[in-house]
């Protein structure tokens, strides 16, 4: 199991990022988690957008789900005829989405897409993966995922607040991939994302084996990121980059 | 005048791709046309993120106006907050643009990033250097074409755009076409709503430019191929978008 980068930048692309989104593959099977804007255009270096077997979106925040736009008229006008791609995403997503389009376009989305909603809480199985959620908090629903595979472990956050449900979703895990959108804390705007030092206490309080920060806020410096996530968690540390691939577990 | 590509990709962006976006220079002076995704990051490539003097977009279709999106976040929500700038909308943008800002976390407003206009299918505006004029163009939605001319130079974008003449008088002399090729072949029994390269080029020798910039080409065409067939009917230079391309335009 290994997951690959297609953007790490919160809320609006850096130059030469992209908005959330992993992409992860297992034996051939390859799920996108998040498709942020940007992450459509990484995400064909690594595979033909129609090889993909799944997409896991966590929360609508566009930033986090943008690129269903793009991803609907690239399978529109594709050549061959597609089987609808599963698309798992708490209520609100898809109809972001679909907001973009008029009633004939919906239809036509909800043929190319096979979408079933999370409830925050359940477990299910996509392909060979087993998922379980959790809902963390955010702005709106947002369901962290933890996805086991070949005997391997990994959670990842989406948006997500201090939260003793990240700590016990991520017991244990091979590979936490957290948000870090902050470097200072904002109580202003409430606990609705992690400085880089509290995904850190996070990754070590649920004895996470390697920590990978992304969603950094565009402009932040991501080396404080890393150091101030050091000072909370000494296991094995990394600070997302678009085109990274870690591997999950040895 | 420097037109640089931000997105050169049609409808969807293949690998490492945008869609639809450019961005025009004179002096300090810099014009955003569409604003489809990928090119607000391709964006900072070339200049600092606010350091841009309007915006303008097209039409309503996704490919030319979801970067509207990260945009609009990093003008409301970036440390520095820019000072406003002006932002044309062809008709229907809005309409088609604004339910994605809406979510139980509050809406954002593109009024609170943007000097907000919407723009008559004709219009004529002026931005620092900028000299604005629009034409509708033949398009599933209501489409602008839209000239720009600075420091005497001309350049012209045709959106998105089936066969027109509005096209034809709209980019009339000028120094630099860049014109909408989505299709190959010969376009026959298609809906007038893109071009094909030929046609584009077409239109390049009825306007008297010198030289095309064939953009929107479908991501599984082989672009080198819409540039040979381009050439068959135009005589001066054509050339093939893509991310990161700069023209200079003299008069």
């Amino acid at each position: 199991v290994e997951v690959v980068v297609l953007g790490s930048s919160a809320a609006w692309p850096e130059a030469g990022r992209a908005a959330a989104g992993l992409l992860l593959r297992h034996e051939g099977f390859s799920v996108a988690l998040d498709l942020g804007p940007g992450t459509l255009s990484n995400l064909q270096r690594h595979l033909p957008h129609e090889r993909l077997d799944a997409l896991l979106i966590t929360h609508e925040h566009l930033d986090h789900c943008l690129d269903l736009a793009p991803l609907t008229v690239a399978r529109v006008f594709h050549p061959d005829p597609l089987k609808p791609l599963p698309l798992h995403a708490p209520d609100g997503v898809f109809d972001r989405i679909a907001a973009l389009e008029d009633e004939p376009g919906v239809a036509e989305m909800r043929e190319l897409f096979d979408v079933h909603t999370i409830e925050p809480g359940q477990d299910f199985e996509v392909g060979p993966l087993h998922v379980s959620t959790r809902l963390l908090p955010h702005m709106v629903p947002n369901a962290g995922l933890r996805i086991e595979a070949g005997g391997k472990a990994l959670v990842y956050t989406g948006d997500t607040g201090p939260s003793e449900e990240l700590v016990t979703l991520a017991r244990e895990v091979d590979l936490l991939v957290s948000e870090a959108s902050w470097l200072e804390p904002r109580q202003d705007l409430g606990p609705i994302h992690l400085t880089a030092r509290q995904a850190g206490e996070h990754a070590a309080r649920a004895g996470a084996a390697t920590l990978l920060l992304t969603h950094l806020w565009p402009g932040l410096d991501r080396d404080r990121s890393r150091s101030d996530a050091a000072e909370a968690f000494d296991g094995t540390l990394q600070v997302a980059d678009e085109g990274m691939t870690v591997p999950v577990g040895g | 005048v420097e037109v640089v590509v931000l997105g050169a990709h049609g409808t969807w962006p293949s690998a490492g791709g945008a869609t639809s976006g450019l961005l025009v220079r004179s002096g300090y002076h810099n014009l955003v046309l569409d604003l489809g995704t990928g090119t607000v990051a391709q964006l900072q490539e070339h200049v600092d993120l606010f350091d841009v003097h309007g915006v303008v977009i097209s039409h309503s279709h996704p490919d030319h106006v979801t970067d509207l999106y990260a945009y609009l976040m990093a003008r409301l929500f970036s440390p520095e907050r820019p000072p406003m700038i002006p932002l044309y909308l062809a008709p229907k943008v809005l309409e088609r643009f604004a339910p994605l800002l809406t979510d139980d976390s509050g809406d954002m407003k593109l009024e609170e990033g943007f000097d907000l206009s919407v723009m008559e299918l004709r219009t004529d505006v002026t931005i620092g250097p900028f000299r604005i004029t629009t034409a509708p163009m033949s398009h599933s939605v209501p489409t602008v074409g839209i000239r720009v001319e600075a420091e005497g130079a001309v350049m012209c974008y045709s959106a998105d755009t089936g066969p027109t003449d509005e096209l034809v008088t709209l980019a009339s002399g000028c120094d630099l076409l860049v014109a909408e090729a989505s299709w190959q072949d010969d376009g026959i029994g298609r809906p007038p709503i893109h071009l094909t390269a030929k046609e584009a080029a077409e239109i390049a020798t009825r306007t008297g430019c010198r030289r095309v910039v064939l953009t929107h080409i479908r991501p599984y065409l082989d672009k080198e191929r819409s540039r040979e067939e381009a050439a068959t009917t135009f005589a001066g230079e054509v050339e093939v978008a893509t991310e990161g391309l700069t023209e200079e335009v003299r008069p």
